[in-house]
């Protein structure tokens, strides 16, 4: 299996490519009043409208920097509704893949709430890499936020 | 044979073990009727041997009673005549008749001339030659003069006659009859009846000629009394016989009503005549004193022939009819067990044609549902599957609870069939599904390919115009280089004219003017220099963006390849390849900037000191304008500024080999730039070939009809 | 701007590496510093710089359109130049591309158009001369001019039989739409027209496309006596 390599602050994530549909560079986003910190605003990828998560931003409240490595991951989303979404999600140094066994992934052994969504971990020779779970990126609030269709008002409790 | 065997329909298999199982059964059935026909025959066999014997029994009585006739009138009886030409017409008639059957039945009775000699008979036994006797015997029997010539020649009748009788006996298989009710009738009508009329006739002529001496002696008394009691005796025998007969006769295929009818008033007729008979001779025996005339024995006696003849000749027909209801009992079985089987084999032949139906039937079925699998058409054979819905057999049931037991094999192949037909669809669907995806990817790989070709052409551009720029650089900087020499030459000069003769102001301040043009020049170059620098800064960004550009559009290869599954691991390699390129343009590109740094400190530095020196010399031309006086000071200050140009010509030096360096690694960025587009022709050449693979993997899968 | 490792100092290759001394212990097994990642990092940091302008801008235009995609009713040639002849063959038979590399003749065996056999990736393939085949013009080629050419060789393969044979400069691989293609003139060259299944005109040039199963078979047959 394939995984796409990014950076969050110094620390080194991964991410099934084959949830990815496309990475992007940085654009420019539009900006929803409001909304939380972590939500990097709107953009039209392709004729869709794409919501971008900072992954950053939504770890350690402090945006990706602009560089040229700094890039979007667009990834297939299955929301709560059992739909299918694109989702954006903004992270550094989006420049290179590892080729992995899904066995060689082992356990953390520790889980906090509000980062469920990175999950089991493979090792390099520049250290460990934590992988991280699509569809547990969203927190519940900004799920409903999101992509619920029906709703008008934006529910902004995070 | 064997491959005879296989090509064989299941029809055709099945119709062949079925005759090869009626085969033993058509052996014991040819057994059967053939013992049938054999009681048949056998049957036959003894009427056609009453049909012969019934002339010649008649033929003994007939000859025997002629023998008698012809007696009495060599005795002088002449009255008798009339008799005996009465009976030589019976005879005659006797003879015609076996005559006729005699012919016929000659070859299964076995008296035929041939067989006859055959079987060490001599010439007199002929039928013919026996006819020949009588009729030489019945022309000339008036002839006969004594009773001795008498008997010879109607022995020569007699005992050919009785022969034959035993002959066809035998070879009528009389003695051998397997029912007790004929052998009875065969043993009255063809032994005892026979015997007993004989004995009778001989005992009358016997009597008779007695009668006729007109005394009895008493050795004629006692034979009188020994002929009742041997006549009694036979009538014993004849009743028993008879009666035995009627009570078997149920035994044997049924009552024979004729027989129950006929039999018994026959034998009571002959045994009334018989008793009389009887009376008469124990009275002539017992009493000497009895007489009776011998017209009146004579016709007790002739009443006692008669009813014996037609006691004989009614058992005769009694038992001819017995063999008839034999045969046609044995006929009747033998009918009933061929047809009982032949319904039995057709029924047999029913029964296999509607299994073979039952099994050929659902095969066709299969087999055509199997051909629509094969020709693609899943939809169809789906819902072909779909309307079998034999008695109790549903596939859908089968299909929602695997867990049923399915006894019928031909169930069990539909069950299969449809197992089969179920999982091909899903699979098709799946492998359309994947040739789709693969499809999307490859032809999202070859976008990549072609939009890394874009960039890579821009990158060369970039290259090219950094090359261009370089070598414009490295032709100024060696115009720079003479610059400065000839400036150097020129302060070196100006120092010369100062030390010679520092008189000729006017020539130094006129080669000082020359000197600020040409440091005013250098300082052009060095600003187009610079300048020029900062144009390459601007095409490393290029490059840099399209480095980057380089590993995104990679990236994105990599991605859709490893979607495209197994088919993308070429990709994958190029990719990585090409990602590996773009990491050596970049380390080419920081490369070149770091050059570009440092010759920019340099170049900065130069024109520093060429300001300097400008403004310094500036400054001494001003001077030795104003202040001649201090002309040597000035001089002595203008050859100190020599060294600094050390300084510049070093800086410039530097920027020279910077210049070539940076050629240098505008080289390497070439020849990356070459690598990536030869591997770009990697990359298209695999996509086409995985594009020729979904092509044909599509094509195979599109025969495929799938329901969805 | 994480120095994990000490003793491994910035821009290494200029030092230690084949820019500089070649005292690397990591280049006796890599051989030369881009196969090294090191090398790779340091590439990295070129990306590591400040989005440039009017970077994101012209990026927030270009994502909005839809991505373009191939169309599969064309035919992928390879397009390559001798002597002064363009021609094009079908991408499905070819292997490989590589430099130029030698041919080891072959004695008794090697004639005009079968030079020999050539060392491609440890293999020994059959080279041939393209160039001899089509008895083509002994002329100058031409050079465009303003470009540096590269001579190639190309591997094709096709039914299970390789064949090597050099060109003078690869073009590169395009899409053809098979509407496009005309008939080969009578006068066109002396390339024996039997090779060529018909022209069609691309960036300038008058292509000629190669009937791969002829083509395939007259290489066979010149290696085969």
């Amino acid at each position: 299996m394939l995984f796409l390599l990014f950076k969050i602050r110094n620390e080194r994530y991964c991410l099934d490519v084959s949830r990815i549909v496309e990475v992007a560079p940085m654009v420019i986003f539009k900006k929803i009043p409001h909304a939380p910190p972590y939500l990097s605003g709107l953009f039209n990828f392709r004729g869709t409208i794409v919501p971008v998560i900072d992954l950053s931003a939504l770890l350690y409240e402090e945006p990706c920097r602009p560089l040229l490595s700094t890039r979007i991951i667009l990834v297939d989303y299955i929301g709560p509704n059992r739909k299918r979404h694109i989702l954006g999600l903004l992270a550094e140094h989006v420049t290179e893949t590892i080729s992995r066994k899904e066995s060689d992934f082992q356990a953390p052994g520790v889980e906090v709430e509000d980062s469920r969504f990175l999950g089991d971990v493979i090792f390099d020779e520049e250290g460990m890499i934590q992988r991280v779970e699509v569809e547990r990126i969203p927190p519940q609030a900004l799920q409903e936020y999101l992509f619920s269709a029906g709703k008008d008002e934006a529910v902004d409790s995070e | 044979m064997r491959r005879y065997l296989k090509g064989l329909r299941i029809s055709q298999k099945i119709l062949l073990s079925s005759l090869i199982f009626a085969l033993p059964i058509v052996v014991l059935l040819y057994f059967m009727i053939s013992g049938f026909n054999h009681t048949i025959r056998f049957s036959n066999q003894e009427i056609w041997g009453m049909k012969v014997l019934e002339p010649l029994e008649r033929l003994v009585e007939l000859v025997s009673e002629h023998q008698l006739l012809v007696r009495l009138y060599i005795e002088g009886n002449k009255s008798v005549e009339d008799k005996i030409n009465g009976n030589g017409k019976k005879v005659d008639e006797a003879f015609s008749a076996l005559l006729k059957e005699g012919k016929r039945l000659e070859v299964p009775l076995r008296i035929s001339e041939k067989h006859l000699k055959a079987a060490g008979m001599e010439e007199r036994f002929y039928i013919l030659n026996i006819h020949k006797n009588w009729q030489e015997l019945n022309s000339s029997w008036k002839t006969i003069s004594s009773t001795t010539q008498n008997d010879g020649q109607h022995e020569l009748i007699m005992v050919p006659v009785q022969a034959l009788i035993k002959k066809v006996g035998d070879t009528s298989n009389m003695v051998l009859d397997p029912d007790l009710d004929s052998y009875y009738i065969i043993d009255v009508s063809l032994l005892t009846m026979p015997k007993v009329q004989n004995r009778l006739s001989s005992f009358i002529l016997d009597v008779e000629s007695v009668l006729f001496k007109g005394f009895r002696t008493q050795t004629d008394a006692v034979r009188f009394g020994s002929f009742a009691a041997l006549l009694e005796n036979d009538l014993d025998r004849l009743r028993q016989s008879i009666a035995t007969a009627l009570a078997e006769d149920k035994h044997y295929y049924g009552e024979s009503p004729t027989l129950q009818k006929n039999m018994p008033p026959l034998l009571a007729g002959y045994e009334s005549s018989l008793i009389a008979f009887i009376v008469v001779l124990k009275r002539l025996s017992n009493d000497p004193a009895f007489n009776i005339p011998i017209a009146e024995f004579m016709e007790t006696s002739q009443q006692v022939i008669e009813s014996g003849s037609a006691l004989r000749a009614g058992s005769m027909k009694e038992l001819t009819i017995l063999l008839d209801r034999r045969i046609d009992n044995f006929k009747k079985k033998a009918y009933a067990a061929l047809s009982l089987s032949f319904m039995a084999l057709l029924l047999a032949a029913t029964v296999v044609f509607f299994i073979s139906r039952g099994i050929t039937r659902p095969l066709r079925k299969v087999a055509d549902i199997a051909g629509k699998i094969a020709a693609g058409d899943l939809h169809q054979a789906r819902e072909s599957l779909e309307t079998i819905k034999n008695a109790g057999f549903d596939i859908n049931d089968l299909l929602i609870d695997p867990s049923k037991q399915v006894k019928n094999e031909i169930h069990q192949l539909f069950y299969a069939i449809a197992t089969m037909t179920s999982s091909l669809n899903s699979l098709l669907a799946q492998v359309q599904k994947s040739g789709i995806q693969v499809t999307s990817s490859s032809t999202e790989i070859a976008a990549s390919a072609r939009e890394l070709e874009a960039t890579v052409a821009e990158q060369a551009a970039s290259i090219n115009q950094v090359t261009v720029t370089s070598k414009e650089i490295s032709a100024t900087a060696q115009d720079f280089a003479a610059t400065m020499n000839s400036v150097t030459e020129m302060a070196s000069k100006t120092a010369e004219l100062a030390g010679t003769s520092m008189t000729d102001l006017s020539d130094i301040n006129a080669t000082m003017n020359a000197l600020l043009e040409s440091t005013r020049q250098s300082t052009d170059k060095l600003n187009t220099i610079n300048e020029k620098m900062g144009n390459i800064s601007q095409v490393i960004t290029t490059i840099t963006k399209v480095a980057n550009q380089i590993n995104l559009l990679s990236l994105n290869a990599a991605i859709e390849a490893e979607k495209a599954g197994e088919y993308g691991i070429g990709f994958s390699v190029v990719a990585r390849e090409i990602r590996r390129l773009a990491d050596q343009t970049a380390v080419a590109a920081l490369e070149i900037e770091a050059m570009i740094t440092e010759t920019q400190t340099s170049v900065g530095e130069g024109m520093a000191a060429v300001e300097l020196y400008t403004r310094q010399t500036r400054t001494s031309t001003e001077s030795i304008a104003s202040i001649s006086i201090r002309l040597e000071r000035v001089i002595e200050h203008t050859q100190g500024l020599k060294p600094q140009f050390g300084a510049v010509n070093q800086g410039m030096q530097m920027q020279s080999d910077s210049a070539c360096q940076i050629s240098e690694a505008m080289g390497q960025l070439n020849e990356t730039a070459i690598q990536t587009r030869d591997s770009l022709i990697e990359f298209k050449k695999v996509t086409q070939q995985l594009n020729e693979a979904v092509r044909d993997l599509q094509n195979e899968v599109n025969r495929f009809t799938v329901s969805s | 701007m994480n120095q994990k490792e000490d003793d491994i100092p910035m821009n290494c290759w200029r030092e230690i590496g084949i820019s500089g001394d070649f005292t690397c212990p990591r280049l006796l097994e890599l051989v030369h510093c881009r196969n090294c990642s090191e090398y790779n990092k340091a590439g990295r940091q070129l990306f590591d710089r400040e989005i440039p302008k009017g970077f994101l801008e012209e990026w927030t235009q270009n994502l909005t359109g839809t991505k373009e995609t191939e169309t599969l009713d064309t035919t992928s040639v390879i397009i390559f130049r001798i002597m002064s002849e363009w021609l094009a063959f079908r991408t499905v038979y070819l292997q490989e591309t590589v430099n130029m590399r030698p041919i080891h003749y072959i004695p008794f065996r090697s004639n005009n158009v079968f030079k020999g056999v050539v060392n491609v990736n440890g293999e020994l393939l059959l080279c041939v001369s393209a160039l001899d085949l089509f008895e083509s013009t002994r002329g100058e080629g031409r050079a465009p001019s303003g470009k540096t050419i590269y001579e190639r060789m190309l591997v094709i393969s096709r039914e299970g039989e390789r064949y090597v044979f050099p060109v003078d400069e690869v073009l590169g691989i395009y899409r053809l739409p098979l509407s496009e293609l005309s008939d080969p003139p009578v006068t066109m060259s002396k390339t024996p027209t039997n090779l060529v299944m018909g022209i069609f005109n691309l960036l300038d040039k008058r292509i000629g496309f190669l009937d791969d199963e002829k083509f395939c078979q007259s290489l066979k047959r010149s290696c085969a006596h």
